[in-house]
């Protein structure tokens, strides 16, 4: 099968339904069929990946399964980040911070990128 | 292969413009389609893209045309009909959607 490498880009706020799961969803599935799967989370995006502390399903808590998949290739946007006083400690996962150059060199690497 | 943007959201009610001017790199094409094409409407594209020199802008003339604002763009749009779509999606490497 070939591979291709895959940027899955999360751009939105958590709480929009399931959309936030079926993006997981799609992404997990790449994962497990050996695609080069890397997640970018800006914008809003970035909220995604804040535990709430919460009892209810919560998308962070599920985004921390990524290492377990062998994704690895986690980015978050440093000015989205900053923009909103978040810092990657805070986050629930390992993730690298881009810069503006860091996210279009990201992306002009890839095969595909998917939206949320 | 440069990347193809599309933004399919109006300027003011969704981010995606801001978003795919952060992250398009010069040589890059938006193509506004759907509501996007109202970030065409001149003053919109001069207060908050004519600054990003570098990119090629198409708008999708359907889109255009269904929103009567054909006569209001600013000149530097390339209108593109469906034929010309699928010809920017063949051309270009990755296709980036804003929404």
């Amino acid at each position: 099968m070939t591979t291709k490498r895959i940027l899955f880009l999360v751009a939105h706020a958590p709480n929009r339904g399931a959309l936030a799961f079926e993006m997981l969803d799609a992404l997990l599935v790449a994962a497990v069929f050996e695609q080069k799967v890397s997640v970018l989370f800006t914008g809003d995006g970035v909220y995604q990946l804040l535990d709430t502390g919460q009892q209810t399903r919560d998308v962070a808590r599920s985004y921390r399964a990524l290492p377990t998949y062998d994704v690895n290739d986690v980015y978050v946007d440093k000015a989205a980040m900053r923009q909103r006083g978040l810092t990657v400690d805070a986050l629930v996962l390992p993730a690298r911070a881009l810069t503006r150059h860091g996210i279009r060199s990201l992306i002009a690497a890839q095969d595909v990128v998917v939206p949320d | 292969m440069a990347t193809l943007h599309l933004i399919n959201a109006a300027p003011h009610s969704s981010s995606a413009l801001r978003q795919c001017l952060y992250a398009a790199s010069d040589g890059d094409t938006v193509l506004l389609i759907e509501n996007g094409v109202f970030c065409a409407v001149a003053p919109t594209f001069e207060q908050n893209v004519s600054k990003a020199t570098g990119l090629n802008w198409c708008a999708l003339v359907n889109d255009v045309q269904a929103r009567g604002i054909e006569t209001r763009l600013a000149p530097s749009i390339v209108l593109v009909d469906d034929h010309a779509f699928v010809d920017l999606v063949a051309s270009h490497q990755p296709i980036v959607s804003w929404s």
